[in-house]
């Protein structure tokens, strides 16, 4: 009886403030981030107002913009440089399992962008392996192989269901607070698209790919922050070291600042300006050694 | 000592029960109501959902690269959609876009150069009584497309 008494505000309560329109301070106290005075947010803001805001969001990179850029900046397909999606089952510690979900979900990726479905379903195969072993199921819901298989000789709809797996993915991990587990995923991910860069762009001759590289100085600065923020979780602790070379040595590239610049063309804005990631040739013949050396240790067993 | 430990308890699993209820919404609210406001674009993958209150601001901070065209879509529940705006500065915190001057929470552009925007969700403090400040869920939708 007694516990029957306290359940039921407890449950009416949960009720009342998932449903949306009221809340309690309880629940407001156990959101993460700095409190900050709501006097100041009545109408515009100030650009300090950034600083002092909630870090409610989390901006996690994916590997479908990077591979997309790879693609459009003359790159090419090369299945040699991916990784043994049979070693999928080899996998035993979370550490393991979360940076090869991150190496198999870019090499998808990769695939996928460069239209080589069926690597990419071989990739989607070993990723969801992974995936089971940690526990995320909702990426590859029933159906989900399947619906890739029959749409495999359509690029367009292939991108759609490896943005829908990262989606889900993200989600589930948000979902269940288990956002460490999701960073170190991305950051594998992120790891093996600037190899894949790397490699290929030692095989261009026009440099187009340079600047796709350094310009991932700015994924290395979101990790960074990101490393901060988790850096009292046991599992980060263990696993950002693994990274901490590459993202230094990234962030050790200058950036020049220029003035940005808003201007219409054709209907649409475009944000000018700004900022540019600057490298010499040895920066980035430094980068691809450490980056190839990263790779090696995440995807060993 | 008994009681203490199961209230404790209690309050412990409905503060994570909380969460999981809520960030399930989100979810289930942005693939109902969000996801579809990207259509010609492909969403980058990132989830970013989360509940905001009345008098919450909110940041984050995204990479857009050159060469691409990217929708930018902040999408909230109806109790806090008529007042939620957000800002896009650049490095330097400057104002590049506000969905309260436009009157769209809808930004398409492309960049000239890869760079991270900054981003602020603010939900005004709109006066009501502690207990009954308004609040729902709010998603970050980015997509892409070759420009």
């Amino acid at each position: 009886m007694r516990t029957t008494t306290l359940l039921l505000p407890l449950a009416l309560l949960l009720i009342t403030v998932s449903c949306g329109g009221e809340k309690s301070d309880e629940v407001k106290a156990s959101k993460k981030g700095l409190d900050i005075d709501t006097s100041q947010i009545k109408d515009g803001v100030g650009a300090e107002m950034y600083d002092r805001a909630r870090a409610m969001f989390y901006s996690m990179p994916t590997p479908m913009e990077l591979q997309s850029m790879i693609e459009s900046s003359g790159g090419h397909f090369r299945d040699d440089l991916l990784a043994d999606p049979q070693k999928s089952a080899d996998y035993q510690t979370t550490e393991q399992q979360a940076f090869a979900l991150g190496v198999y979900g870019a090499d998808m990726s990769y695939s996928t962008v460069f239209d080589q479905q069926q690597d990419a379903l071989l990739y989607m195969a070993a990723a969801q392996r992974v995936a089971k072993k940690l526990g995320i199921k909702d990426p590859f819901g029933p159906g989900l192989m399947e619906r890739a298989s029959n749409n495999q000789t359509d690029k367009d709809s292939m991108l759609l269901i490896v943005s829908e797996i990262y989606w889900e993915l993200n989600s589930q991990l948000q979902e269940e607070n288990r956002n460490q587990i999701g960073l170190i995923v991305l950051a594998a991910s992120w790891v093996e698209g600037v190899y894949l860069g790397t490699q290929i762009m030692h095989e261009q001759e026009n440099g187009e790919m340079e600047q796709v590289i350094a310009d991932q100085r700015f994924i290395a600065s979101q990790l960074d922050a990101l490393f901060s923020d988790y850096a009292s979780d046991p599992f980060i602790a263990t696993t950002e070291p693994y990274f901490r070379q590459i993202v230094d040595r990234y962030l050790a590239l200058p950036v020049e600042e220029t003035p940005t610049s808003m201007t219409k063309q054709n209907g649409k804005t475009v944000i000018g300006g700004a900022t540019k990631v600057k490298f010499t040739k040895e920066d980035l013949a430094d980068i691809s050694r450490i980056v190839e050396e990263t790779r090696l240790k995440i995807i060993a067993l | 000592m008994k009681n203490n430990l199961l209230t404790f308890s209690l309050l412990l699993a409905m503060s994570l029960s909380f969460t999981q209820v809520a960030n399930a919404q989100c979810k289930s609210f942005t693939k109902k109501h969000c996801l579809s406001e990207l259509e010609g674009y492909s969403s980058n993958g990132q989830y970013n959902g989360a509940v905001m209150f009345e008098g919450e601001a909110a940041s984050l901070v995204q990479t857009f690269y050159s060469g691409k065209d990217y929708r930018l879509y902040i999408c909230s529940h109806d109790a806090i959609s008529d007042s939620l705006f957000y800002e896009v500065r650049d490095y330097k915190k400057n104002l590049l876009f506000s969905s309260k001057d436009e009157g769209t929470t809808m930004f398409d552009f492309s960049v000239e150069s890869t760079q991270q925007l900054y981003l602020t969700i603010i939900v005004p403090d709109m006066d009501t009584a502690n207990e009954l400040k308004k609040n729902g869920c709010v998603s970050i939708l980015i997509g892409f497309k070759e420009n």
